[in-house]
């Protein structure tokens, strides 16, 4: 079986929205098989876009992205929905369904995947105790608090047991305790093997793991790797 | 008595699960307020047509109808073809619009779901699933209703050749042949449900590809 040590590559990426506006110059970053990291940059910077040139969610300008070695460029755009299952996302504003309960929100990646209910059923309710939502399985998003609707969306990026988790601001909208414990959710499941990428611009969070740090600047990026 | 235990706790647990987890809702809601507008429009087109559709029956197998000009048949039965055409192109036009609205209402839930993986015939399975569920609901809701007045206004129908021809023959015959052929009753849902597929299918399919 084949190794890869480098899950992502980004080699000289240039990114533009408009002739006016260009938000990467030539970068290239390597984004290691179970590493850990971060991404900040001031407001505008480009850790969003960033993040969505890392998951093939946005095609870039110029230059190449390789997912375990395969171009993206090369794979047709009805065929990266492959490439997006192995990628969780955790957003800021959490982007639950309201219409679906926390269970289902859950539940919503292996759907897609077409996956009988009757075996992922016992995994999903293990999964919302494990995150400390087994008291809210029935709850609709709308009645949970900021921290538990944050919870429930690192369980959904979770149970398919992506390759990667890419976590957008995911302490923005949470308070102080709710930050701690997902970040710890972050790094249990960074131990079982998941690379994890945080965008974020919280100083606290930035001191409270000692993990590599890809700061953006004036469109290029530095890359701390703190040791 | 362990296995038994075992077996016991087993139950317990799957009891627990389903108790936790019960069928789970559809992914794009269908339930929205344009697809109960939908719902209404197309089961009053499909009215129309299956009263137009049984009317034009009616006539054409009263012996009487054949005694009218060349002239007069070829105009009613092009009429008739024009109408009928008319309602399945609204219907097509309809279908297509509110394919738009849905995926306009329901853009927030299709981003996510093509962002943790969803590939696009997953979605366009889902919206189609809405589309012919209204297809089949509204052409069964409209010929059951196009059934009933058929039935009530029956009697007229087979006299309007007298009437047209001014023959003083106004005695009221209730001939219930025509309904020995229910096939339109039944081909209306069919048609409705088609027209609504197909429209949704091409739609959709136009709209996602620059997802």
């Amino acid at each position: 079986m084949k190794i890869y040590n480098s899950l992502i590559k980004l080699e000289n990426v240039y990114h533009r929205y408009s002739i006016t506006r260009d938000i990467f110059n030539d970068i290239s970053i390597d984004i290691n098989e179970g590493g850990f990291y971060f991404i900040t940059g001031s407001s505008g910077s480009g850790k969003t876009t960033l993040l969505k040139l890392i998951s093939s969610s946005l095609k870039p300008s110029k230059g190449n992205i390789l997912f375990l070695g395969q171009k993206m460029n090369d794979i047709q755009k009805k065929d990266l929905y492959k490439i997006k299952r192995q990628i969780g996302f955790v957003f800021q504003d959490f982007r639950l369904l309201p219409h679906l309960t926390t269970y289902e929100n859950v539940a919503l990646p292996l759907r897609i995947q077409n996956k009988n209910e009757k075996d992922y059923k016992k995994d999903v309710v293990e999964l919302l105790s494990w995150v400390n939502l087994e008291h809210c399985i029935h709850s609709y998003p709308n009645y949970l608090s900021g921290g538990e609707q944050q919870r429930a969306a690192i369980a959904r990026a979770v149970i398919s047991s992506p390759k990667i988790i890419l976590a957008d601001e995911p302490t923005g909208n949470v308070d102080q305790t709710n930050s701690s414990k997902i970040l710890t959710l972050f790094q249990e499941m960074n131990k079982l093997g998941t690379t994890i990428i945080i965008a974020t611009h919280d100083e606290k969070l930035l001191s409270e793991i000692n993990a590599p740090i890809i700061e953006i600047i004036d469109q290029k990026i530095n890359i701390n790797n703190r040791k | 008595m362990n296995l038994l235990n075992k077996v016991l706790n087993q139950s317990e647990e799957k009891k627990r699960i389903k108790q936790l987890a019960p069928k789970p809702a559809n992914i794009i809601s269908h339930d929205a307020f344009y697809n109960r507008y939908l719902l209404i429009m197309i089961t009053l087109l499909c009215y129309l047509k299956s009263i137009l559709l049984s009317s034009f029956l009616i006539l054409m197998k009263n012996p009487e109808f054949s005694q009218l000009s060349m002239s007069l048949i070829q105009i009613s039965l092009i009429s008739w073809c024009f109408l009928i055409l008319l309602i399945l192109i609204i219907i097509a036009y309809i279908i297509t619009y509110g394919t738009h609205t849905s995926i306009m209402y329901n853009r927030n839930t299709i981003n996510l779901l093509m962002l943790i993986g969803a590939s696009n015939n997953f979605i366009i399975k889902r919206v189609i699933f809405s589309f012919a569920k209204i297809g089949i609901l509204a052409g069964l809701m409209g010929s059951l209703l196009g059934f009933l007045t058929i039935l009530t206004m029956y009697p007229f129908l087979s006299q309007i050749n007298s009437l047209i021809n001014d023959i003083s023959n106004n005695v009221m015959v209730y001939d219930v042949s025509i309904f020995d052929d229910f096939t339109i009753f039944f081909a209306i849902p069919l048609f409705s449900f088609f027209i609504c597929v197909v429209s949704s299918y091409f739609t959709i399919k136009k709209i996602i590809k620059n997802y």
